[in-house]
């Protein structure tokens, strides 16, 4: 029963999933977001059990071809441990270690397994939808294939219900792992990056592989690849035996047994963890967190380093702590990344997605255009600064922002190490960006003579822009760092302010093309409108930065 | 030398008046605590004397510089200590010391000297190379204190610096407050605990309801309520309790 209370309080306390969460959804007059969201979740979950099911009917014609049809059921299975697992580590990360309910928890008069078992039991329902949609499409087309049976029936049920319990313990174990080895206080943004960039890789993985296999299956083409190998689903079960045995139990005549191994084993990995988090879980979240004391006080550990460091100037102090602030959130540093990543994993993704035949006609189109440069710095500019960094860039200081206006360091050089930290980033991205394209679309070296300064030119533009509507309105009240880039109107400004001013420019210059103008004359027209755009936007943020720092900014207090 | 002339500070569109017509002087070498019930209006002026907001009538003078008109210059002469410690949590405390000393332009000679004799004052010394994350709430305000009083500052500004010090911190504080007063600095605080203030300050201040009530020596206050043996407290609860009747 204290297991139930705990789930429950947890659900109530930390999600919208109860009926005070709609009461207060409703009392901000947001109750709208739940048909949007729910519109939304059921476009995209239907665009993937379209293209799953196309990837179902592929495999069961393969595994039917080579006498086993329960090989769908073996890689629906796979898709959804897979899936569950990966997905389920920052779950379980956030759930058992970073909630902030476990200090308040851990002071109640509750048994330790109560704890774990109704933080658990949260997991369990994160989980189950992801299980659903992998597995309620496989089990339609296997039992409309092979007809309904006893064992398919129980083990339909029993898979639907219980099998993202073995994936969730597993992953729950690596945490437990995690949290033993390493102090995750002090290095959570290293992993909730990780996080992020994996459930990308996840997610781009997963679509490549749908799209490749639906065109496939669309183009009345066969999965070759899998008719390539004539003992596939012998090897795959020799390879991972306890999916063989989840999948057999699906199979008319193979007995109660391969469930009952399946259960078992489910059930061992829930019990490990049963016994096995209350001891560590528990010791790990109250000593770990105070990894600090702990380290301070140990006896004849080697003694810290607090030498002062030598004198910096301090334009460099001030990019250095711009640094720390950015790196302090994962969401900004994903978000920098990301944009400085985009094109590279654009151009791996399309190489992939794109069939072949395709691939060259398509090259030849574009490395054709005579267009090619002012293409390519428009694209540039709009992808590297297609960012939240910089339009959030006092925002993200937050109350931190009270120590910036203490500082005797006026408006115009706190505005400079932004802008700064913007340029080493985002401009050293354009530079590659334009490398990586000169390799791959050939475009004229001569090009250059305006891609390099017409680029940068407008990127900082765009980046002073961003930085005058924060000035402007800074959102320093947050509670959580993500807010200051994802609930912030000015990071929405600053990117269509950037999209825009490519788009001012990049429309007359096409027609100027068109109609017969030289294009590297146009490229050049281009770069020069960007430099005296810069050269006299800058002037202007200095000034105003300086007139906001030096007392105009009001704090509300 | 702090001088405060007829500040005033509204919030909501004027329609609640934080800090009404303050007019205040504190004189080099004092010691002067600033005190005042939940609301009344001490962080708001704290926060107009440091610059985080602008009067919306008066002036500032710190040192004889107009905070308002040249606001680099008077914020370079002043050490501030807020109620919250504002610290970039992901910095090692020795890498947020270093960087408020650049920005204070604090020599390395000084910073050599300063530096480990502040930290083992405040016994941070083994604490210096985590990272704020892992500081306790004492620590961090010791870690702002440290870095208030780094560059050695000619006015000192701290808003409830006792709150959350261990007994020890606290000492050394009060310590370090008398010894910059000593050497002709001056010390402006605010605080709740009446017993320190009427310990350590050379003039206490009382605000209540945004105005200043008072400001003298614990001597003449006693004196003008005719309480010669009263403490502090007593003094101070009369006090904000008539200004409250009156209005």
């Amino acid at each position: 029963m204290r297991m139930l209370s705990l789930a429950k309080a947890t659900l109530r306390g930390t999600t919208w999933i109860s009926s005070d969460g709609l009461r207060e959804l409703a009392r901000k007059e947001r109750l709208w977001v739940l048909p949007l969201a729910a519109v939304g979740g059921l476009a995209v979950l239907g665009g993937y059990i379209f293209m799953l099911v196309g990837v179902y009917r592929g495999l069961l014609a393969a595994g039917t071809a080579a006498g086993h049809p329960e090989l769908l059921m073996f890689y629906a299975l796979l898709g959804s441990w897979a899936f569950i697992f990966v997905t389920a580590i920052p779950l379980a990360l956030s759930v058992l270690y970073y909630s902030t309910d476990l200090r308040l928890l851990l002071t109640l008069p509750v048994r330790p397994r109560d704890i774990v078992a109704a933080k658990g039991s949260l997991l369990y329902l994160y989980c189950l939808p992801v299980n659903l949609v992998f597995l309620v499409p496989a089990l339609w087309l296997y039992l409309s294939s092979v007809g309904v049976s006893l064992p398919a029936a129980l083990s339909a049920v029993v898979h639907l219900l219980l099998s993202p319990l073995f994936p969730l313990a597993l992953a729950s174990l690596l945490v437990l792992a995690l949290m033993k080895a390493v102090n995750l206080s002090r290095f959570r943004v290293a992993f909730e990056v990780a996080g992020m960039a994996l459930g990308i890789a996840l997610v781009l993985g997963l679509q490549v592989l749908l799209s490749r296999t639906a065109m496939a299956s669309l183009s009345g083409g066969t999965f070759e690849a899998l008719n390539r190998f004539p003992d596939l689903y012998g090897a795959m079960a020799r390879a991972l035996p306890p999916l063989a045995w989840a999948a057999n139990g699906f199979v008319a005549g193979a007995g109660p047994a391969p469930l009952l191994v399946s259960l078992l084993l489910t059930a061992a990995a829930v019990v490990v963890i049963l016994l096995l988090a209350p001891i560590d879980f528990l010791r790990g979240a109250t000593e770990r967190r105070e990894s600090g004391a702990t380290r301070r006080a140990a006896p004849g550990a080697a003694p810290l380093s607090f030498a002062p460091s030598a004198p910096r100037s301090v334009a460099s102090s001030l990019l250095r702590r711009e640094w720390a602030i950015l790196s302090s959130n994962s969401t900004s540093l994903f978000e920098a990344f990301g944009e400085m990543l985009i094109l590279p994993l654009l151009l791996g993704v399309y190489s992939i997605l794109i069939p072949k035949q395709y691939l060259g006609p398509a090259m030849q189109f574009i490395t054709g255009s005579p267009l090619i440069g002012l293409i390519l710095m428009g694209v540039l500019v709009s992808m590297t600064s297609l960012t939240t960094v910089s339009a959030t860039s006092l925002s993200r200081e937050g109350r931190l922002f009270s120590l910036s206006l203490t500082m005797p360091v006026s408006g115009r050089t706190q505005v400079k190490a932004k802008l700064l930290l913007h340029m080493l980033l985002f401009t050293t991205a354009y530079a590659v960006d334009l490398v990586i394209c000169r390799i791959v679309f050939r475009y004229p070296l001569v090009s250059l003579v305006f891609l390099i300064p017409g680029g940068v030119a407008l990127q900082l533009a765009g980046f002073v822009i961003g930085i005058f509507f924060d000035l402007k309105r800074p959102l320093l009240k947050w509670t959580h760092p993500q807010q200051a880039m994802k609930s912030n109107s000015n990071a929405a400004v600053g990117i269509g302010v950037s999209f825009g001013l490519v788009a001012l420019l990049g429309a007359p210059s096409a027609l100027l093309v068109l109609r017969g103008a030289s294009p590297f004359l146009v490229g050049c027209g281009v770069a020069a409108v960007g430099i005296v755009l810069a050269a006299t936007l800058l002037p202007a943020l200095f000034s105003y930065a300086d007139r906001r720092y030096g007392g105009g900014l009001e704090l509300e207090v | 030398m702090i001088e405060l002339q007829q500040l005033s500070k509204a919030y909501n569109k004027g329609k609640v008046q934080a800090v009404k017509d303050l007019t205040l002087t504190v004189q080099k070498g004092e010691l002067f605590g600033f005190l005042g019930p939940n609301g009344a209006g001490k962080t708001t002026t704290i926060k107009m004397m440091v610059g985080l907001l602008r009067p919306d009538t008066g002036r500032v003078l710190l040192d004889g510089i107009d905070a308002g008109r040249d606001p680099l210059k008077a914020k370079s002469i002043v050490g501030f200590c807020p109620d919250e410690p504002v610290l970039y949590d992901k910095m090692t405390g020795i890498r947020f010391l270093s960087f408020i000393a650049d920005v204070f332009g604090v020599s390395s000679e000084r910073r050599a000297k300063v530096l480990p004799e502040l930290a083992e004052s405040f016994e941070m010394k083994d604490a210096l190379g985590e990272i704020v994350t892992s500081y306790s709430h004492g620590m961090r305000q010791k870690l702002s204190l440290i870095s208030a009083l780094l560059h050695e500052p000619d006015i000192l500004i701290l808003d409830e610096p006792i709150v959350g010090l261990d007994p020890r911190a606290a000492f050394v504080l009060k310590e370090k407050m008398r010894d910059l007063c000593a050497r002709g600095k001056t010390v402006f605080f605010s605080t709740h605990i009446m017993e320190v203030a009427e310990r350590l300050c050379d003039r206490v201040g009382i605000i209540s309801r945004g105005a200043l009530i008072a400001a003298a020596p614990l001597e003449e206050l006693r004196r003008k309520a005719g309480e010669e043996s009263a403490t502090l407290e007593k003094l101070f609860l009369e006090m904000t309790d008539e200004n409250a009747q009156s209005r």
